[in-house]
C-alpha cells in the first residue's frame, strides 16, 4: 500500500499567541512549534495500514525550511519517507492543496491521510479541496477506519452521532482524536531518522485565493456573576437576564 | 471582602485531596493583602481559631480546619512584578502554579521546583515547601524564595528577604512592621540528610525565611512571594525506559543517579554525556493502572523510569546514543522503550506521569477511604535498602500496592487501596514497617508532602517528644494564643 500523510507545523497547544506588529501574521518569538496533533492520528493509521498490508508510507509537508523538524519526527514515529514542497512566502489552504495535489498526482498512492485540521489556522478546508483536485472521494472527521482490499469503510463523527460512509481507493481520509493513540518514538527509530534524507520540492507557483486583512486576539469573556440560593437572589437573576444579558 | 456562611458553599473548603473532613462556621475571602491583614487581627482579638486555605490539594489534611474560621488565598492573586534580568517574579500567594508555569513560558522562562499537581497555589507549595520530579537537579521550593510577606497570627506585617535575617548561631530575631521584636532561641534538632519536609527547619545560622517555608501554615499566613526563576533550557530529551528485571532496574536508577548528581553540576553547554534532571519510578502495579489508560506499555515491562534531560543541540546525537547502550545494559525493553524529543511528547510523558497519582486518588475516593500513602526519603546512600525492602512489605500484605516517585532524590510512594477495615490494619501495619525501616535508614517521614493533620505521630516518632516540644515552642513565641492552623505538625 502506498500511503501519503500531509503533515503541518504548528505552534505547541499551550503556547500563547500574539500577533505581529503588522496586524496580519502570529508573532513567532518564543513559540514553540510541533506536529500538528490531529496529523498525529493520521501518520499512525498510516504506519497501521502498511503494518497490515506491507508497503510504505511518506510524510509530506509544504513549509519553510523549519518544517523540517515535524519531518524528523515523523520519520522517528517511523515513516520510511519524506518531503518538503518548500516556499518561504506567506500561503493560504488553496496554495498548500495544489502543491499536495501536484505532489500526489504522479506517485499513484492508495490513500492520502491527513488530519481533520491544523490547529493554527483551522481552515479545514485542505482534505475537501485535495479531494476535488485529484478527483478522489474525501471523507472527513474519521474516528474509525476499515480498509479491506479496495473498500473503505469510515466512521465519521456528525453532530450529536456517528455516520457511516464507504468509499473506494484511492480516497482521502481526515483524522478525527479517538482514530487511534499514536506511538510513541522509541529510542533506535529516532537514531535512523536522523540519517534519513529529506526530498525537497520546489513549490508550484500558484496564487493563493485569500489574503489575510487582519489578526486580533478574542477580547476577554466578561466575568460571570455568582448569584447564592436565597430567594432574593431569584428576582435578581431574573433582572439580570432581563436588563444585562437582554435574553428574557 | 467576600464572606460565606451557607453549609453549602463552605463544604469545599473543609476536605483536601486527603479526604479528611473538617468544620469551621465561616469562610473569609481576602480580595487584598490589606484586607488579609485587618481580618486576622480581628480574630487574634477575638480568639478565635482560623485555618488557610489555599488549592486544597494537600494529602495530610493539613489546610482542613478543625474549628473556627477558614481564610480562603483564592482571590489573593495577582501577579505583581516579573523582571527578567533579576530573573524573578513576583505575585501574591494565591496564584496557580499553572498559571505560573504558563505565564512564564511567554518569557521562555520557568520555575524548576514542580510539584506534579499544577492546580495548586504557590502559597501552599511554599507553605508545604514542595517539590517535584525537577527536584532532584533544583531542589525544593525553598530553594527558589528570595523573599516573602507574612502576616502573622497577630495580625502584624512580617517580611523577609533571603540573606538579610540570619540567626548568629542559635538565637534568631524576627521584627515585625511595628518595630516589634520576636526573639527565638533555636533548638537543636537533627534533619535527615535528605530532600525534607517534616515539621520546621531548624539549625544553627539558618535564615529566618526558612522557618516559615514548610512550616505548614503554623506560623503565618504568606500573603506575597518572590521566586527565582531561570531562563527555559533550549532543549530537552526525555525517555519512560521499560524493564524487564527488578535488579538491574535498580542498578540503572543508582547509577544514572549518580552520573547525573556529578555532571549537572557542569554548564549543559559543555556536557555532552547522559545527564537526567529527573528520575522518575514506576513499579509494576503502576504500570498495570496506567495500562488501563495507555496500551503501549510492553507486556513484558515489570517496572519504567521516566528521566529528562537538558542539553546543548550540538551533542544531541551523541548524548541519545550513549543514553542506548546504557539502556541496553539494564534492559531488554530497549528498543520498546519510549524518547521524546519535544514538546508534544514531553507533555505526553508528564501526563503519564501525572495520570499516575489521579488514578490513586480517584480509586481511594471510590473506594471511601483516606488515603494511606508514604512519602518517605532516605540519604542516598542507603537507598537500595529502601527500595527492596518497600517492595518485599508491600509484597507481605495481600492487598492491593503500588510504589511510585521521586527516585533521584532516594524518595518513594507506597500506595495501599484498602476495601474494608480488616485491609485498612493490614496497611497501616505495613505502612508503620516502612516507616521504621526509614528512621533506620536515618530518613524522613515526610519527603514532600508534609504532616499535617495525619502524620503527626510519624513526626514524633522521627524526631522524639522533646524536639516535638521544642518545636511547639517556636509556634507559641509567634502564636501565642495557637490560634493558626491548629492540630497542624502536633497537638
Ligand atoms: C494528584 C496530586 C499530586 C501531588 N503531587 C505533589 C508533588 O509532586 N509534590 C508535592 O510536594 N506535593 C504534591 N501533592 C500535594 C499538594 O499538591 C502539595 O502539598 C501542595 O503544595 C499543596 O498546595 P495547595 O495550594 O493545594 O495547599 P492546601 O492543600 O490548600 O494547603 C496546604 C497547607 O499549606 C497551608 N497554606 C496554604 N497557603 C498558605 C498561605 N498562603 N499561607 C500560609 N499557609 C498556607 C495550608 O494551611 C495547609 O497547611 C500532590 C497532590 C495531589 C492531589
Amino acid at each position: 500500500m502506498n500511503i501519503l500523510v500531509c503533515v503541518s507545523r504548528v505552534p505547541d497547544t499551550t503556547t500563547r499567541i500574539l500577533v505581529g506588529p503588522d496586524g496580519k501574521t502570529a508573532d513567532k518569538t518564543g513559540v514553540k512549534f510541533v506536529l500538528n496533533p490531529f496529523d498525529e492520528f493520521a501518520l499512525e493509521e498510516g504506519l497501521r495500514l502498511r503494518e497490515k498490508n506491507g508497503g510504505s508510507v511518506t510524510a509530506v509537508t509544504v513549509a519553510g525550511e523549519v518544517a523540517k523538524d515535524i519531518l524528523r519526527t515523523s520519520l522517528a514515529m517511523g515513516a520510511d519517507k519524506v518531503a518538503i514542497i518548500k516556499t518561504e512566502n506567506e500561503f493560504d489552504s488553496y496554495f498548500t492543496a495544489q502543491n499536495l495535489a501536484e505532489f500526489a498526482s504522479n506517485r499513484a498512492f492508495d490513500i492520502i491521510l491527513l488530519g481533520k485540521q491544523s490547529i493554527d489556522y483551522d481552515s479545514l478546508q485542505i482534505p475537501a479541496y485535495l479531494g476535488e483536485l485529484l478527483g478522489i472521494p474525501s471523507i472527513g472527521v474519521v474516528s474509525k477506519l476499515q480498509i479491506e482490499g479496495n473498500n473503505v469503510s469510515a466512521e465519521r463523527d456528525i453532530e450529536g452521532g456517528k455516520e457511516i460512509v464507504s468509499a473506494q481507493l484511492p480516497c482521502i481520509i481526515s483524522a478525527q482524536k479517538g482514530l487511534n493513540e499514536p506511538r510513541y518514538p522509541k529510542l533506535p527509530d529516532i537514531m535512523k531518522a536522523k540519517s534519513k534524507p529529506i526530498e525537497e520540492v520546489a513549490a508550484i507557483d500558484c496564487q493563493p485565493r485569500t489574503t489575510i486583512l487582519e489578526m486580533s486576539i478574542p477580547s476577554k469573556k466578561r466575568a460571570g456573576v455568582i448569584l447564592d440560593g436565597s430567594d432574593g437572589s431569584l428576582d435578581k437573576l431574573v433582572t439580570l437576564l432581563h436588563e444585562e444579558a437582554k435574553v428574557i | 471582602m467576600k464572606i460565606k456562611k451557607n453549609n453549602d458553599e463552605i463544604e469545599s473548603y473543609l476536605r483536601d485531596a486527603s479526604n479528611l473532613k473538617g468544620s469551621a462556621n465561616a469562610v473569609y475571602l481576602p480580595e487584598t493583602v490589606a484586607e488579609l491583614q485587618k481580618q486576622i487581627k480581628k480574630l487574634y482579638h477575638s480568639d478565635i481559631p482560623f485555618s488557610i486555605y489555599a488549592a486544597g490539594t494537600g494529602l495530610t489534611g493539613s489546610a482542613v480546619a478543625e474549628k473556627g474560621v477558614v481564610i480562603s488565598m483564592e482571590l489573593l492573586n495577582s501577579f505583581i512584578e516579573f523582571n527578567a534580568d533579576k530573573k524573578y517574579l513576583k505575585v501574591q500567594s494565591g496564584v496557580r502554579l499553572e498559571d505560573i508555569q504558563d505565564f512564564l513560558e511567554t518569557q521562555n522562562f520557568f520555575y524548576p521546583p514542580n510539584p506534579t499537581e499544577k492546580l495548586s497555589f504557590i502559597g501552599g507549595n511554599i507553605a508545604t515547601n514542595a517539590s517535584g520530579a525537577r527536584t532532584f537537579k533544583y531542589g525544593m521550593s525553598r530553594n527558589f524564595v528570595r523573599y516573602l510577606k507574612l502576616i502573622l497570627a497577630n495580625g502584624k506585617m512580617l517580611e523577609l528577604r533571603r540573606g538579610q535575617n540570619l540567626a548568629t548561631d542559635v538565637n534568631l530575631i524576627l521584627y515585625a512592621d511595628d518595630g516589634s521584636e520576636t526573639a527565638l532561641v533555636l533548638p537543636s534538632i537533627k534533619m535527615p540528610n535528605c530532600k525534607n519536609a517534616s515539621g520546621y527547619y531548624i539549625k544553627p545560622d539558618m535564615d529566618a525565611i526558612d522557618l516559615f517555608i514548610g512550616s505548614e501554615g503554623t506560623l503565618a499566613a504568606v500573603a506575597e512571594i518572590e521566586l527565582s526563576v531561570l531562563p527555559m533550557p533550549d532543549n530537552i530529551m526525555a525517555g519512560i525506559i521499560f524493564f524487564n528485571e527488578f535488579n538491574k532496574m535498580l542498578e540503572f536508577i543508582v547509577q544514572s543517579r549518580d552520573f547525573s548528581n556529578e555532571r549537572n553540576k557542569i554548564d549543559i553547554n559543555l556536557n555532552d554525556k547522559p545527564c537526567a534532571r529527573l528520575i522518575e519510578y514506576f513499579d509494576n502495579n503502576s504500570l498495570e493502572f496506567l495500562k488501563t489508560f495507555y496500551s503501549q506499555i510492553p507486556h513484558d515491562a515489570i517496572g519504567a523510569v521516566w528521566f529528562e534531560q537538558e542539553y546543548y543541540y550540538e551533542f544531541e546525537n551523541i548524548i541519545l546514543v550513549q543514553w542506548y547502550e546504557l539502556i541496553t545494559k539494564y534492559s531488554d525493553l530497549a528498543d520498546g522503550s519510549w524518547f521524546a524529543l519535544n514538546e508534544t511528547e514531553h507533555r505526553k510523558f508528564r501526563e503519564f506521569r501525572h495520570k499516575l497519582p489521579l488514578t490513586i486518588n480517584e480509586l481511594t475516593s471510590k473506594n471511601i477511604q483516606t488515603k494511606i500513602a508514604t512519602d518517605t526519603a532516605v540519604p542516598m546512600e542507603n537507598f537500595e535498602k529502601l527500595f527492596y525492602k518497600i517492595h518485599e512489605i508491600l509484597s507481605e500484605t495481600g492487598i492491593n500496592t503500588c510504589v511510585f516517585g521521586h527516585v533521584g532524590n532516594n524518595h518513594l510512594h507506597a500506595n495501599f487501596f484498602v476495601i474494608n477495615e480488616d485491609e485498612r490494619k493490614v496497611a497501616l501495619t505495613a505502612y508503620q514497617k516502612i516507616i521504621d525501616l526509614t528512621l533506620e535508614l536515618q530518613g524522613t517521614v515526610s519527603a514532600e508532602h508534609g504532616i499535617g493533620k495525619l502524620k503527626k505521630n510519624y513526626l514524633k516518632q522521627m524526631y522524639g517528644d522533646e524536639a516535638i516540644q521544642a518545636m511547639k515552642a517556636i509556634k507559641r513565641a509567634l502564636d501565642p494564643k495557637m490560634l493558626i492552623n491548629q492540630g497542624n505538625l502536633f497537638d
